[in-house]
């Protein structure tokens, strides 16, 4: 499995995957100093969790849309699904390796973004230093909401990620992945909307209550790993 | 029904192979037999049914009816052990633009789990050493090709399955492709499969043709007997009426094409001086005479031809 990553991650060299993992990160961390620079100086554990809330709000649905969307287009848009398929290889394997690469950059994505806003605050210091952020950066409080945020986005990811592999157009998972996210916008403060896979990450941080968090993260852990499941099943039966 | 044991030595084997999308039979009733060793072209018209037989061939889709096998392993059962045999090339922009070629066979040399040396091994066949590092992206399509068919030929499969292999490339592209499949049964000891709807290329690679007409598999067999055994013989004679007459009592049926007759022969060179003797005794001039041995094409359209009429009249029936 380790062969299929490395190869997966190999035939990303030169894609728009990359610029879009360096900027999705850097894009939280400009509203991030924005806000930063217009409010009371903020404690570094509520920095922290408004940088992470902003990113699972609307920037990590999206990229994850661009994603899935980039990461079948490989295969999509040379053809080249036929060629793979048809080698001796368990056709589950192919797929895994693939969703495998699409937790792993949002799990980098996730890295990044707590890394950056330590920066980011260490800018807003140096800068304006009467709005630095108060006390010590929290990295056990970031690294846990990080690590919670990425498990509950398994669900978006693998449905997303099915639906662009399934279909050679973009449109389908670029759909889905607005219409998800548009719930997500429009229905938070609700608490039937951590119900839907687009809005699981943001409920952990944005919850009124532990119980609700915790049960984003269930359902979007074990939903995701249930998505999984079924992509894998669906995709080696499927006909190429 | 599914095959049995496949018979001794036939590298693809169908019985009632079909496929069915819809309501509509893209391939039906497909009784394949490819000897091994051979170089088998599989002729058809677009939307004949080539493209979804390799397709099952290579078990990316599954047979509505009948069963196909590769050296005796059901494609659809025995998935796995069949493509451990085989090799394909079905789209020459199958690559990654973005690799170099030998990133792009390292890519598929590592999924199939060979040594390194494989890649310089297949590069040299396809006579691609040079190209090779550089991006895919900057290749031709005639190079393209031939990074697909060295893709194809890692790991040394004993069938290689192509699917139109000349679409698209220049004559020299052409020329270069068939110097290179026509050595590959000696150099590799494999069986070629491969589609075209290039009649002249495929004759002079193919040792069997199998030709496809409306989803079903219309001829098949060694290319030699399967080809019209009569020549066509012009001639232009001074006095065409009186040549008519002349060959006709000699037992020939001549046709007037253009500004002089054709006549079928069968008895070869002698034949045809004798008849050149009758022409002249009987006072005709004979300013051309000219054989024509029969070609793939005057087959394929006589084959066409045959199953269009048979066509008609069943719906006018």
């Amino acid at each position: 499995m380790l062969t299929l990553i490395y190869l997966e991650l190999r035939k990303l060299k030169g894609s728009l995957i990359w610029p879009l993992v360096l900027a999705a990160p850097v894009l939280v961390n400009i509203f991030v100093y924005m806000l930063a620079t217009r409010m009371p100086p903020l404690p570094w554990t509520d920095a922290v969790a408004q940088g992470i809330g902003l990113w699972c709000f609307f920037i990590m649905p999206m990229t994850i849309v661009a994603l899935s969307i980039l990461l079948s287009g490989v295969e999509h848009g040379p053809r080249a699904w036929d060629h793979i398929l048809a080698l001796p290889v368990r056709r589950w394997r192919i797929f895994m390796a693939k969703a495998a690469v699409m937790m792993l950059l949002i799990g980098l994505m996730g890295l990044m973004l707590l890394v950056e806003l330590e920066a980011t605050g260490m800018a807003v210091a140096a800068f304006v230093p009467e709005k630095a952020f108060i006390g010590d950066f929290p990295w056990i409080r970031g690294l846990t909401l990080t690590a919670q945020t990425w498990a509950a986005s398994l669900f978006m990811g693998m449905v997303q990620l099915w639906i662009a592999i399934r279909f050679r157009s973009f449109v389908a998972p670029m759909a889905v992945g607005l219409a998800g996210t548009f719930v997500t916008v429009v229905g938070s403060g609700l608490s039937e909307t951590i119900y839907v896979p687009w809005a699981m990450p943001v409920a952990i941080i944005a919850s009124k209550t532990v119980e609700d968090s915790a049960l984003a993260l269930q359902v979007g852990l074990w939903g995701g790993v249930a998505a999984l499941l079924l992509m894998l099943v669906d995709l080696s039966r499927k006909e190429a | 029904m599914p095959p049995t044991q496949s018979a001794q030595g036939l590298a693809i084997e169908s019985r009632g192979l079909g496929k069915r999308f819809g309501a509509r039979w893209a391939v039906e009733d497909v009784d394949l037999s490819v000897q091994a060793g051979s170089v088998y072209g599989f002729l058809g018209r677009n939307g004949a049914g080539k493209t979804t037989t390799i397709r099952l061939i290579l078990g990316l889709l599954r047979p509505t009816a009948g069963a196909v096998s590769v050296f005796g392993l059901d494609v659809a059962r025995e998935r796995m052990a069949a493509a451990r045999l085989t090799g394909s090339l079905l789209e020459a922009r199958a690559t990654y633009d973005q690799l170099t070629g030998h990133e792009n066979l390292d890519t598929t040399r590592r999924l199939l789990g060979l040594p390194a040396t494989e890649i310089g091994r297949v590069l040299d066949m396809v006579e691609m050493t040079g190209a090779a590092r550089r991006r895919v992206g900057h290749y031709s399509l005639g190079m393209r090709q031939r990074l697909g068919l060295a893709r194809a030929l890692l790991g040394g499969p004993r069938l290689l399955v192509m699917d139109e292999p000349m679409n698209g490339l220049d004559p020299d592209g052409i020329r270069e492709m068939r110097h290179i499949i026509r050595a590959l049964p000696e150099r590799t000891g494999a069986t070629v499969f491969l589609s075209s709807h290039l009649l002249s290329e495929v004759e002079q690679i193919a040792t069997h043709i199998g030709l496809m007409h409306d989803g079903r598999l219309v001829m098949q067999g060694p290319i030699g007997t399967l080809m019209p055994k009569a020549v066509e013989l012009r001639i232009r004679a001074g006095d065409p009426g009186r040549a008519v007459e002349v060959l006709a009592a000699a037992g020939h049926t001549p046709v007037r094409t253009g500004d002089g007759l054709t006549v079928a022969l069968t008895g070869g060179d002698a034949e045809a001086a004798a008849l050149n003797r009758r022409l002249v005794e009987a006072g005709c001039a004979v300013a051309e005479l000219s054989a024509r041995k029969p070609d793939l094409e005057t087959l394929y359209m006589q084959v066409q031809q045959d199953r269009s009429t048979k066509n008609s009249r069943r719906e006018a029936a």
